[in-house]
Protein backbone atom coordinates (compact mmCIF):
# COMPACT_ATOMS: atom_id res chain seq x y z
CA UNK A 1 0.00 0.00 0.00
CA UNK A 2 1.27 3.56 -0.46
CA UNK A 3 2.40 5.77 2.38
CA UNK A 4 0.58 8.44 4.23
CA UNK A 5 2.21 11.82 3.05
CA UNK A 6 0.12 14.55 4.62
CA UNK A 7 -2.34 13.33 7.30
CA UNK A 8 -5.11 15.77 8.90
CA UNK A 9 -6.48 14.38 12.27
CA UNK A 10 -9.50 15.95 13.68
CA UNK A 11 -9.21 19.73 12.12
CA UNK A 12 -11.44 21.79 14.14
CA UNK A 13 -11.34 25.81 12.77
CA UNK A 14 -14.36 28.38 14.47
CA UNK A 15 -15.07 31.85 13.79
CA UNK A 16 -16.55 33.14 16.61
CA UNK A 17 -19.54 30.90 17.42
CA UNK A 18 -19.25 29.64 13.76
CA UNK A 19 -17.74 26.76 13.34
CA UNK A 20 -16.00 26.45 9.72
CA UNK A 21 -14.65 22.94 10.09
CA UNK A 22 -15.41 19.99 12.66
CA UNK A 23 -13.68 16.77 13.27
CA UNK A 24 -11.76 16.68 9.72
CA UNK A 25 -9.52 14.24 8.89
CA UNK A 26 -8.07 12.45 5.58
CA UNK A 27 -5.16 11.01 4.73
CA UNK A 28 -3.13 12.15 1.06
CA UNK A 29 -1.13 9.27 0.03
CA UNK A 30 2.05 9.12 -1.62
CA UNK A 31 1.51 9.64 -5.49
CA UNK A 32 -2.32 9.46 -5.51
CA UNK A 33 -4.57 12.43 -6.42
CA UNK A 34 -7.01 12.76 -3.39
CA UNK A 35 -10.09 15.51 -4.08
CA UNK A 36 -11.68 17.15 -1.26
CA UNK A 37 -15.15 18.08 -2.38
CA UNK A 38 -17.90 20.20 -1.25
CA UNK A 39 -20.28 23.08 -1.76
CA UNK A 40 -19.38 26.83 -1.50
CA UNK A 41 -19.20 27.28 2.39
CA UNK A 42 -18.47 23.38 3.20
CA UNK A 43 -15.38 24.17 4.69
CA UNK A 44 -12.46 23.18 2.06
CA UNK A 45 -10.00 25.84 2.02
CA UNK A 46 -10.66 26.80 5.89
CA UNK A 47 -9.59 22.56 5.83
CA UNK A 48 -6.46 23.42 3.82
CA UNK A 49 -5.37 27.01 5.45
CA UNK A 50 -5.06 24.29 8.40
CA UNK A 51 -3.20 22.16 6.09
CA UNK A 52 -0.57 24.36 5.44
CA UNK A 53 -0.51 26.93 8.45
CA UNK A 54 -2.02 29.76 7.45
CA UNK A 55 -4.87 29.17 9.84
CA UNK A 56 -3.87 27.94 13.04
CA UNK A 57 -6.85 25.04 13.59
CA UNK A 58 -8.86 25.37 17.58
CA UNK A 59 -8.62 21.36 17.49
CA UNK A 60 -6.47 19.00 15.52
CA UNK A 61 -3.28 17.80 13.80
CA UNK A 62 -1.41 18.03 10.36
CA UNK A 63 1.53 14.86 10.00
CA UNK A 64 3.80 15.08 7.03
CA UNK A 65 5.71 11.87 6.13
CA UNK A 66 4.79 10.64 9.03
CA UNK A 67 5.71 13.14 11.62
CA UNK A 68 3.77 16.01 13.53
CA UNK A 69 4.07 19.17 11.94
CA UNK A 70 5.49 20.86 14.57
CA UNK A 71 8.78 22.95 15.22
CA UNK A 72 11.07 25.04 13.18
CA UNK A 73 12.74 22.05 10.82
CA UNK A 74 9.08 20.25 10.32
CA UNK A 75 7.96 23.69 9.00
CA UNK A 76 10.71 24.17 7.18
CA UNK A 77 11.11 21.06 5.47
CA UNK A 78 7.34 21.06 4.72
CA UNK A 79 7.81 24.42 3.16
CA UNK A 80 9.79 23.56 0.47
CA UNK A 81 8.16 20.03 -0.39
CA UNK A 82 4.35 21.22 -0.22
CA UNK A 83 3.31 23.80 -2.68
CA UNK A 84 -0.17 24.96 -3.28
CA UNK A 85 -1.99 26.58 -5.96
CA UNK A 86 -4.72 29.21 -4.97
CA UNK A 87 -7.82 29.37 -6.60
CA UNK A 88 -7.73 33.16 -7.42
CA UNK A 89 -4.45 33.44 -10.33
CA UNK A 90 -5.77 37.20 -9.97
CA UNK A 91 -4.64 37.91 -6.49
CA UNK A 92 -1.92 35.01 -6.10
CA UNK A 93 0.71 36.58 -7.95
CA UNK A 94 2.32 40.06 -6.75
CA UNK A 95 1.76 42.52 -8.96
CA UNK A 96 5.18 44.17 -8.46
CA UNK A 97 7.20 41.09 -9.43
CA UNK A 98 7.73 39.69 -13.23
CA UNK A 99 7.02 36.25 -13.91
CA UNK A 100 10.87 35.31 -13.74
CA UNK A 101 10.87 36.23 -10.30
CA UNK A 102 7.88 34.95 -9.36
CA UNK A 103 8.53 31.34 -10.12
CA UNK A 104 12.16 31.79 -9.46
CA UNK A 105 11.59 32.90 -5.59
CA UNK A 106 11.71 29.16 -4.40
CA UNK A 107 14.29 28.14 -6.07
CA UNK A 108 16.58 31.01 -4.81
CA UNK A 109 14.83 31.38 -1.05
CA UNK A 110 15.49 27.23 -0.99
CA UNK A 111 19.00 27.50 -2.02
CA UNK A 112 18.25 25.52 -5.48
CA UNK A 113 19.61 27.62 -7.92
CA UNK A 114 21.71 30.42 -6.32
CA UNK A 115 23.01 32.75 -9.31
CA UNK A 116 20.15 34.61 -11.19
CA UNK A 117 21.22 33.21 -15.01
CA UNK A 118 20.98 29.48 -12.94
CA UNK A 119 17.46 30.74 -11.77
CA UNK A 120 16.83 32.18 -15.11
CA UNK A 121 17.54 28.85 -17.21
CA UNK A 122 15.58 27.02 -14.96
CA UNK A 123 12.70 29.13 -14.83
CA UNK A 124 12.50 29.15 -18.88
CA UNK A 125 12.06 25.44 -18.69
CA UNK A 126 9.42 25.67 -16.49
CA UNK A 127 7.63 27.97 -18.11
CA UNK A 128 7.74 25.59 -21.24
CA UNK A 129 6.32 22.76 -19.18
CA UNK A 130 3.50 24.89 -18.56
CA UNK A 131 2.81 26.02 -22.33
CA UNK A 132 4.48 29.50 -22.07
CA UNK A 133 7.15 30.72 -23.86
CA UNK A 134 10.66 32.37 -22.71
CA UNK A 135 9.68 35.81 -23.98
CA UNK A 136 7.05 36.07 -20.71
CA UNK A 137 10.00 36.01 -18.65
CA UNK A 138 10.23 39.56 -17.88
CA UNK A 139 6.21 40.84 -18.51
CA UNK A 140 3.99 41.01 -15.23
CA UNK A 141 1.33 39.17 -13.95
CA UNK A 142 -1.17 42.18 -15.32
CA UNK A 143 -0.13 41.60 -18.95
CA UNK A 144 -1.43 37.35 -18.50
CA UNK A 145 -5.31 35.88 -18.95
CA UNK A 146 -6.33 33.91 -16.19
CA UNK A 147 -5.64 31.03 -17.84
CA UNK A 148 -2.14 32.04 -18.19
CA UNK A 149 -1.83 33.19 -14.79
CA UNK A 150 -2.70 30.09 -13.46
CA UNK A 151 0.08 28.56 -15.48
CA UNK A 152 2.34 30.66 -13.99
CA UNK A 153 1.52 29.88 -10.60
CA UNK A 154 1.81 26.06 -11.21
CA UNK A 155 5.20 26.66 -12.76
CA UNK A 156 5.73 28.26 -9.49
CA UNK A 157 4.62 25.91 -7.47
CA UNK A 158 6.56 22.81 -9.32
CA UNK A 159 9.49 25.03 -9.39
CA UNK A 160 11.06 23.85 -6.69
CA UNK A 161 10.40 19.78 -7.05
CA UNK A 162 7.82 19.40 -4.58
CA UNK A 163 6.46 16.24 -3.36
CA UNK A 164 2.99 17.42 -2.83
CA UNK A 165 0.66 19.48 -4.46
CA UNK A 166 -2.55 21.47 -2.84
CA UNK A 167 -4.84 22.97 -5.30
CA UNK A 168 -7.38 24.94 -3.82
CA UNK A 169 -10.34 25.13 -6.99
CA UNK A 170 -7.77 26.10 -9.18
CA UNK A 171 -9.93 26.58 -12.35
CA UNK A 172 -13.08 27.86 -10.50
CA UNK A 173 -12.09 31.31 -10.92
CA UNK A 174 -11.19 30.46 -14.90
CA UNK A 175 -13.31 30.46 -18.28
CA UNK A 176 -15.01 27.20 -18.72
CA UNK A 177 -13.17 27.19 -22.13
CA UNK A 178 -9.57 27.30 -20.21
CA UNK A 179 -10.20 25.16 -17.18
CA UNK A 180 -9.84 21.67 -18.75
CA UNK A 181 -6.28 22.83 -20.32
CA UNK A 182 -5.37 23.66 -16.81
CA UNK A 183 -6.61 20.72 -15.40
CA UNK A 184 -4.55 19.16 -17.94
CA UNK A 185 -1.79 20.84 -17.18
CA UNK A 186 -1.36 20.27 -13.40
CA UNK A 187 -2.11 16.45 -14.28
CA UNK A 188 0.61 15.98 -16.58
CA UNK A 189 2.76 17.85 -14.38
CA UNK A 190 1.22 15.33 -11.19
CA UNK A 191 2.52 12.19 -13.38
CA UNK A 192 5.62 13.66 -14.83
CA UNK A 193 7.08 14.79 -11.59
CA UNK A 194 5.54 11.73 -9.48
CA UNK A 195 3.23 14.17 -7.40
CA UNK A 196 1.52 13.99 -4.52
CA UNK A 197 -1.96 15.84 -5.45
CA UNK A 198 -4.74 17.08 -2.95
CA UNK A 199 -7.09 18.55 -5.39
CA UNK A 200 -10.28 20.99 -4.29
CA UNK A 201 -13.57 21.49 -6.10
CA UNK A 202 -16.68 22.38 -5.65
CA UNK A 203 -18.43 19.72 -7.41
CA UNK A 204 -17.49 16.72 -8.86
CA UNK A 205 -17.57 16.74 -12.50
CA UNK A 206 -13.65 18.28 -12.95
CA UNK A 207 -12.36 15.60 -10.40
CA UNK A 208 -13.78 12.97 -12.04
CA UNK A 209 -11.18 11.63 -14.36
CA UNK A 210 -8.53 13.16 -11.76
CA UNK A 211 -8.49 11.87 -8.57
CA UNK A 212 -7.76 8.11 -7.08
CA UNK A 213 -9.74 9.12 -4.44
CA UNK A 214 -12.60 11.57 -2.69
CA UNK A 215 -12.84 13.46 0.42
CA UNK A 216 -16.47 14.62 0.46
CA UNK A 217 -17.33 17.51 2.86
CA UNK A 218 -20.54 18.77 4.02
CA UNK A 219 -20.85 21.69 6.21
CA UNK A 220 -17.38 21.59 7.80
CA UNK A 221 -18.05 17.96 7.95
CA UNK A 222 -16.71 15.06 6.38
CA UNK A 223 -19.77 13.05 4.48
CA UNK A 224 -18.03 10.30 2.78
CA UNK A 225 -14.81 9.23 1.68
CA UNK A 226 -13.49 6.51 -0.64
CA UNK A 227 -11.89 5.36 -3.92
CA UNK A 228 -13.22 6.99 -7.08
CA UNK A 229 -15.70 3.69 -8.02
CA UNK A 230 -17.00 4.14 -4.42
CA UNK A 231 -18.24 7.49 -4.63
CA UNK A 232 -18.81 8.00 -8.38
CA UNK A 233 -19.99 4.26 -8.84
CA UNK A 234 -21.86 3.74 -5.29
CA UNK A 235 -22.45 6.69 -3.45
CA UNK A 236 -23.70 6.24 0.48
CA UNK A 237 -24.18 9.64 1.72
CA UNK A 238 -27.59 11.74 0.71
CA UNK A 239 -25.08 14.87 0.15
CA UNK A 240 -22.69 12.98 -2.18
CA UNK A 241 -25.60 11.80 -4.11
CA UNK A 242 -27.53 15.27 -4.39
CA UNK A 243 -23.58 16.83 -5.75
CA UNK A 244 -23.52 13.90 -8.19
CA UNK A 245 -27.03 14.36 -9.55
CA UNK A 246 -25.88 17.67 -10.14
CA UNK A 247 -23.21 16.76 -12.48
CA UNK A 248 -23.88 17.40 -16.07
CA UNK A 249 -22.56 14.39 -18.33
CA UNK A 250 -21.42 15.78 -21.32
CA UNK A 251 -22.24 12.67 -23.44
CA UNK A 252 -25.95 13.01 -24.08
CA UNK A 253 -26.17 8.45 -24.26
CA UNK A 254 -24.62 8.31 -21.25
CA UNK A 255 -26.78 11.24 -20.06
CA UNK A 256 -29.63 9.13 -20.60
CA UNK A 257 -28.01 6.37 -19.32
CA UNK A 258 -27.99 7.46 -15.95
CA UNK A 259 -31.05 8.98 -16.28
CA UNK A 260 -32.84 5.41 -16.54
CA UNK A 261 -30.44 4.00 -14.16
CA UNK A 262 -31.51 6.92 -11.15
CA UNK A 263 -35.08 5.73 -12.30
CA UNK A 264 -34.69 2.20 -11.79
CA UNK A 265 -32.67 2.86 -8.25
CA UNK A 266 -35.61 4.96 -7.63
CA UNK A 267 -38.24 2.23 -7.87
CA UNK B 1 -4.67 59.49 10.44
CA UNK B 2 -3.11 62.81 10.74
CA UNK B 3 -6.13 64.84 11.17
CA UNK B 4 -5.71 65.25 14.71
CA UNK B 5 -2.17 66.54 14.53
CA UNK B 6 -1.82 68.20 10.86
CA UNK B 7 -3.81 70.69 9.48
CA UNK B 8 -5.56 69.97 6.48
CA UNK B 9 -6.59 71.82 3.83
CA UNK B 10 -9.98 70.47 1.92
CA UNK B 11 -10.95 71.68 -1.16
CA UNK B 12 -13.87 70.87 -3.50
CA UNK B 13 -12.36 67.96 -5.99
CA UNK B 14 -12.34 70.05 -9.71
CA UNK B 15 -10.93 67.92 -12.46
CA UNK B 16 -9.12 70.40 -14.32
CA UNK B 17 -7.24 71.44 -10.01
CA UNK B 18 -6.39 67.65 -10.82
CA UNK B 19 -4.65 68.07 -13.58
CA UNK B 20 -2.98 71.09 -13.04
CA UNK B 21 -1.94 70.14 -9.33
CA UNK B 22 1.17 67.86 -10.10
CA UNK B 23 2.71 71.00 -12.65
CA UNK B 24 2.23 73.11 -10.34
CA UNK B 25 3.55 71.25 -6.96
CA UNK B 26 6.55 70.98 -9.31
CA UNK B 27 6.93 74.18 -10.14
CA UNK B 28 6.74 75.30 -6.59
CA UNK B 29 9.64 72.63 -5.72
CA UNK B 30 11.51 73.99 -8.69
CA UNK B 31 10.95 78.08 -7.11
CA UNK B 32 12.42 75.74 -3.93
CA UNK B 33 15.41 74.34 -5.48
CA UNK B 34 16.60 77.74 -7.45
CA UNK B 35 14.57 80.65 -5.81
CA UNK B 36 17.66 82.13 -4.21
CA UNK B 37 19.03 82.85 -7.63
CA UNK B 38 16.14 84.01 -9.26
CA UNK B 39 15.75 86.65 -6.17
CA UNK B 40 16.03 90.24 -7.78
CA UNK B 41 17.81 91.75 -4.92
CA UNK B 42 19.79 90.87 -1.96
CA UNK B 43 16.94 89.74 0.15
CA UNK B 44 19.76 90.38 3.56
CA UNK B 45 20.30 93.74 2.13
CA UNK B 46 18.98 96.47 4.74
CA UNK B 47 18.13 99.72 3.56
CA UNK B 48 16.25 101.72 5.62
CA UNK B 49 15.71 104.47 3.14
CA UNK B 50 13.81 102.09 1.50
CA UNK B 51 11.84 100.58 4.56
CA UNK B 52 8.20 99.54 4.09
CA UNK B 53 7.71 100.65 0.44
CA UNK B 54 3.99 99.55 -0.99
CA UNK B 55 4.11 97.10 -4.09
CA UNK B 56 5.41 98.69 -6.95
CA UNK B 57 7.95 98.69 -9.36
CA UNK B 58 11.39 98.38 -8.04
CA UNK B 59 10.30 96.05 -5.56
CA UNK B 60 7.22 94.04 -6.84
CA UNK B 61 6.06 93.10 -3.72
CA UNK B 62 6.72 95.60 -1.06
CA UNK B 63 9.55 95.94 1.19
CA UNK B 64 9.57 95.52 4.89
CA UNK B 65 10.42 97.65 7.79
CA UNK B 66 14.28 97.13 7.58
CA UNK B 67 13.88 97.84 3.58
CA UNK B 68 14.20 93.90 2.38
CA UNK B 69 13.09 93.45 -0.67
CA UNK B 70 10.17 91.02 -0.20
CA UNK B 71 9.42 89.21 -3.44
CA UNK B 72 13.41 88.42 -2.75
CA UNK B 73 13.05 87.43 0.81
CA UNK B 74 9.89 84.76 -0.47
CA UNK B 75 11.95 83.12 -3.12
CA UNK B 76 15.33 82.71 -0.55
CA UNK B 77 12.61 81.50 2.02
CA UNK B 78 10.82 79.20 -0.74
CA UNK B 79 14.04 76.76 0.27
CA UNK B 80 13.63 76.70 3.86
CA UNK B 81 10.27 76.51 4.02
CA UNK B 82 9.61 74.03 1.01
CA UNK B 83 12.08 71.88 1.43
CA UNK B 84 12.41 71.52 5.16
CA UNK B 85 8.84 70.04 5.00
CA UNK B 86 10.01 67.76 2.59
CA UNK B 87 13.15 67.02 4.54
CA UNK B 88 10.89 66.65 7.64
CA UNK B 89 7.65 64.30 6.08
CA UNK B 90 10.58 61.98 4.63
CA UNK B 91 12.14 61.71 7.72
CA UNK B 92 9.27 60.86 9.18
CA UNK B 93 7.69 58.47 6.44
CA UNK B 94 11.16 56.45 6.78
CA UNK B 95 11.30 56.70 10.69
CA UNK B 96 7.43 55.58 10.98
CA UNK B 97 7.88 52.50 7.62
CA UNK B 98 11.08 51.10 9.47
CA UNK B 99 9.40 50.84 12.94
CA UNK B 100 5.96 49.85 11.56
CA UNK B 101 7.87 47.23 9.67
CA UNK B 102 9.69 46.00 12.10
CA UNK B 103 6.77 45.47 14.80
CA UNK B 104 5.26 43.65 11.34
CA UNK B 105 8.22 41.25 11.50
CA UNK B 106 8.64 41.39 15.13
CA UNK B 107 5.18 39.41 16.02
CA UNK B 108 2.53 40.63 18.53
CA UNK B 109 5.02 41.80 21.00
CA UNK B 110 6.57 44.18 19.30
CA UNK B 111 3.69 45.38 17.79
CA UNK B 112 2.23 45.51 20.78
CA UNK B 113 5.14 48.03 21.78
CA UNK B 114 4.80 50.24 19.06
CA UNK B 115 0.87 51.23 19.18
CA UNK B 116 1.86 51.94 22.62
CA UNK B 117 4.29 54.54 22.30
CA UNK B 118 2.38 55.98 19.39
CA UNK B 119 -0.32 56.46 21.61
CA UNK B 120 1.24 58.27 23.83
CA UNK B 121 2.66 60.70 21.42
CA UNK B 122 -0.41 60.69 20.17
CA UNK B 123 -2.07 61.49 23.02
CA UNK B 124 -0.41 65.21 23.05
CA UNK B 125 -1.69 67.18 19.90
CA UNK B 126 1.48 67.42 17.21
CA UNK B 127 1.92 71.37 17.50
CA UNK B 128 1.78 71.44 21.48
CA UNK B 129 4.56 68.57 21.45
CA UNK B 130 6.78 70.20 18.17
CA UNK B 131 6.78 73.40 19.95
CA UNK B 132 7.67 71.73 23.28
CA UNK B 133 10.49 69.71 21.80
CA UNK B 134 11.58 72.92 19.75
CA UNK B 135 11.80 75.14 22.27
CA UNK B 136 13.57 72.67 24.63
CA UNK B 137 16.39 72.35 22.10
CA UNK B 138 17.02 75.95 21.55
CA UNK B 139 14.95 77.98 18.76
CA UNK B 140 16.37 76.98 15.00
CA UNK B 141 15.56 75.23 11.92
CA UNK B 142 17.39 71.85 13.41
CA UNK B 143 15.22 72.05 15.93
CA UNK B 144 12.01 72.68 14.31
CA UNK B 145 12.74 70.13 11.74
CA UNK B 146 13.40 67.47 14.46
CA UNK B 147 10.73 68.41 16.81
CA UNK B 148 8.28 68.25 13.90
CA UNK B 149 10.09 64.46 12.83
CA UNK B 150 9.07 63.53 16.55
CA UNK B 151 5.93 64.87 16.59
CA UNK B 152 5.06 63.12 13.17
CA UNK B 153 6.38 59.37 12.83
CA UNK B 154 4.20 58.40 15.51
CA UNK B 155 0.46 58.65 13.13
CA UNK B 156 3.32 58.07 10.05
CA UNK B 157 3.77 54.68 12.02
CA UNK B 158 0.10 53.93 12.69
CA UNK B 159 -0.82 54.15 9.42
CA UNK B 160 1.86 52.11 7.48
CA UNK B 161 0.99 49.74 10.52
CA UNK B 162 -2.83 49.56 8.80
CA UNK B 163 -1.53 49.35 5.24
CA UNK B 164 1.25 46.61 6.18
CA UNK B 165 -1.77 44.59 7.78
CA UNK B 166 -4.26 45.01 4.71
CA UNK B 167 -0.99 44.06 2.26
CA UNK B 168 0.07 41.18 4.51
CA UNK B 169 -3.43 39.49 4.51
CA UNK B 170 -3.21 39.42 0.26
CA UNK B 171 -3.25 36.14 -1.25
CA UNK B 172 0.18 36.55 -3.18
CA UNK B 173 1.84 37.44 0.51
CA UNK B 174 -0.05 33.96 1.78
CA UNK B 175 1.49 32.20 -1.41
CA UNK B 176 4.80 33.68 -0.59
CA UNK B 177 4.45 32.42 2.95
CA UNK B 178 3.35 28.92 2.07
CA UNK B 179 6.14 28.97 -0.49
CA UNK B 180 8.67 29.55 2.76
CA UNK B 181 9.81 32.97 1.75
CA UNK B 182 11.68 34.52 4.91
CA UNK B 183 9.94 37.15 7.19
CA UNK B 184 12.42 39.60 5.72
CA UNK B 185 12.36 39.11 2.14
CA UNK B 186 8.68 38.78 2.56
CA UNK B 187 8.37 42.49 3.96
CA UNK B 188 10.80 43.40 1.31
CA UNK B 189 10.18 42.02 -1.57
CA UNK B 190 6.06 41.78 -1.23
CA UNK B 191 4.51 43.92 1.53
CA UNK B 192 6.60 46.80 1.53
CA UNK B 193 6.77 47.24 -2.35
CA UNK B 194 2.78 46.75 -2.59
CA UNK B 195 1.71 49.35 0.19
CA UNK B 196 4.22 52.20 -0.95
CA UNK B 197 1.54 53.92 -3.56
CA UNK B 198 -0.98 54.80 0.09
CA UNK B 199 1.72 55.57 1.62
CA UNK B 200 3.36 57.96 -1.31
CA UNK B 201 -0.04 59.85 -0.56
CA UNK B 202 -0.37 59.97 2.87
CA UNK B 203 3.29 61.82 2.39
CA UNK B 204 2.01 64.29 0.03
CA UNK B 205 -0.87 65.66 1.76
CA UNK B 206 1.65 65.35 5.08
CA UNK B 207 3.76 68.10 3.29
CA UNK B 208 0.85 70.67 2.86
CA UNK B 209 0.19 70.00 6.47
CA UNK B 210 3.81 70.27 7.39
CA UNK B 211 4.67 73.77 5.89
CA UNK B 212 1.61 75.26 8.00
CA UNK B 213 2.99 73.68 11.10
CA UNK B 214 6.68 74.63 10.49
CA UNK B 215 5.45 77.97 9.46
CA UNK B 216 3.59 78.48 12.68
CA UNK B 217 6.41 77.49 14.82
CA UNK B 218 8.39 80.29 12.88
CA UNK B 219 5.93 82.57 13.85
CA UNK B 220 5.99 81.95 17.32
CA UNK B 221 9.88 82.41 17.52
CA UNK B 222 11.01 78.93 17.57
CA UNK B 223 11.58 78.49 14.21
CA UNK B 224 14.51 79.40 11.60
CA UNK B 225 16.34 83.11 13.58
CA UNK B 226 16.86 86.73 12.23
CA UNK B 227 17.78 87.45 9.62
CA UNK B 228 17.26 84.09 7.83
CA UNK B 229 14.03 84.36 5.24
CA UNK B 230 11.48 82.06 6.63
CA UNK B 231 7.66 82.88 5.36
CA UNK B 232 6.73 82.36 9.34
CA UNK B 233 9.17 84.73 10.59
CA UNK B 234 8.18 87.14 7.65
CA UNK B 235 4.40 86.95 8.89
CA UNK B 236 5.73 87.63 12.43
CA UNK B 237 7.91 90.50 11.31
CA UNK B 238 4.72 92.08 9.68
CA UNK B 239 2.10 91.69 12.49
CA UNK B 240 3.08 95.86 13.85
CA UNK B 241 2.15 96.83 10.71
CA UNK B 242 -0.63 95.21 9.59
CA UNK B 243 -2.81 98.23 9.44
CA UNK B 244 0.08 100.33 7.81
CA UNK B 245 2.00 98.31 5.83
CA UNK B 246 -0.65 95.18 4.89
CA UNK B 247 2.25 93.79 2.46
CA UNK B 248 4.61 92.70 5.30
CA UNK B 249 2.87 90.13 6.83
CA UNK B 250 0.12 89.22 3.71
CA UNK B 251 2.53 88.36 1.26
CA UNK B 252 4.64 85.51 2.77
CA UNK B 253 1.10 84.93 4.48
CA UNK B 254 -0.36 84.25 0.93
CA UNK B 255 2.79 82.01 0.27
CA UNK B 256 1.97 79.87 2.97
CA UNK B 257 -1.25 79.34 2.03
CA UNK B 258 -0.44 78.78 -1.74
CA UNK B 259 1.84 76.50 -0.99
CA UNK B 260 0.29 74.14 1.43
CA UNK B 261 -2.81 74.10 -0.98
CA UNK B 262 -0.70 73.22 -3.69
CA UNK B 263 0.89 70.18 -2.05
CA UNK B 264 -2.06 69.22 -0.97
CA UNK B 265 -4.01 69.00 -4.53
CA UNK B 266 -0.80 67.23 -5.17
CA UNK B 267 -1.83 64.33 -2.60
CA UNK B 268 -5.25 64.47 -3.47
CA UNK B 269 -4.45 64.37 -7.85
CA UNK B 270 -1.53 61.67 -6.26
CA UNK B 271 -4.22 59.43 -4.87
CA UNK B 272 -6.96 59.64 -7.50
CA UNK B 273 -3.87 58.44 -10.05
CA UNK B 274 -3.14 56.06 -7.88
CA UNK B 275 -6.16 54.42 -6.87
CA UNK B 276 -7.03 52.69 -9.71
CA UNK B 277 -3.73 50.71 -10.30
CA UNK B 278 -4.08 49.38 -6.78
CA UNK B 279 -6.25 46.38 -7.26
CA UNK B 280 -3.77 45.98 -9.93
CA UNK B 281 -6.48 43.51 -12.20
N1 LIG C 1 -11.75 34.41 8.32
C1 LIG C 1 -13.03 34.01 8.45
N2 LIG C 1 -13.85 34.61 9.33
C2 LIG C 1 -15.13 34.23 9.48
N3 LIG C 1 -15.70 33.24 8.77
C3 LIG C 1 -14.95 32.61 7.86
C4 LIG C 1 -13.58 32.96 7.65
N4 LIG C 1 -13.08 32.16 6.68
C5 LIG C 1 -14.10 31.35 6.31
N5 LIG C 1 -15.22 31.61 7.01
C6 LIG C 1 -16.50 30.93 6.89
O1 LIG C 1 -16.27 29.55 6.98
C7 LIG C 1 -17.07 28.85 6.06
C8 LIG C 1 -16.22 27.98 5.19
O2 LIG C 1 -15.46 28.80 4.34
P1 LIG C 1 -14.42 28.20 3.31
O3 LIG C 1 -13.50 27.29 4.03
O4 LIG C 1 -13.80 29.35 2.59
O5 LIG C 1 -15.36 27.39 2.33
P2 LIG C 1 -15.10 26.83 0.87
O6 LIG C 1 -13.65 27.00 0.55
O7 LIG C 1 -15.53 25.41 0.93
O8 LIG C 1 -15.98 27.62 -0.04
C9 LIG C 1 -17.86 29.89 5.27
O9 LIG C 1 -19.17 29.96 5.80
C10 LIG C 1 -17.11 31.16 5.51
O10 LIG C 1 -17.97 32.25 5.52
MG1 LIG D 1 -12.70 28.05 -1.02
Amino acid sequence: MRSDLLTADGLTKRYGRFTAIEDVSFTLRAGEVLGLVGESGSGKSTTVRCLVGLTKPDAGTVSYDGEPLQGRAAWHRFRREAQMVFQDPYASLNPRMTVAEIVGEGLRVHGIERTAAGRRARVTTLLGQVGLDAGDLDRYPRSFSGGQRQRIAIARAIAVEPRVLICDEPVSALDVSVQAQVVNVLRDMGRELGLSILFIAHDLAVVRYLCDRLVVLDQGRIAEQGTREQIYDNPQAPYTRSLLAAVPIPDPAAERERRHRQKESAR
Amino acid sequence: MTAMTLPRIALPRIPLLDRLAIPAAALFLLIALVGPWLAPHDPYQVDLSQALQAPGPGHWLGTDAAGRDILSRLLAGARTTVLSSIVVVVFAAVVGIVVAALAAIGGRWADEILMRVCDIFLSIPGMILALGIAAALGPSLRSTIIALVVALWPPFARLVRAVLRETMASTYVESARVMGVPARRLMARHVLPNSLDSLYVQAALDVSGVIVLMSGLSFLGVGAQPPSADWGAMVADGREFVTTAWWVATVPGIAITLTAVVFGLFGDALRSKLDPTLGDA
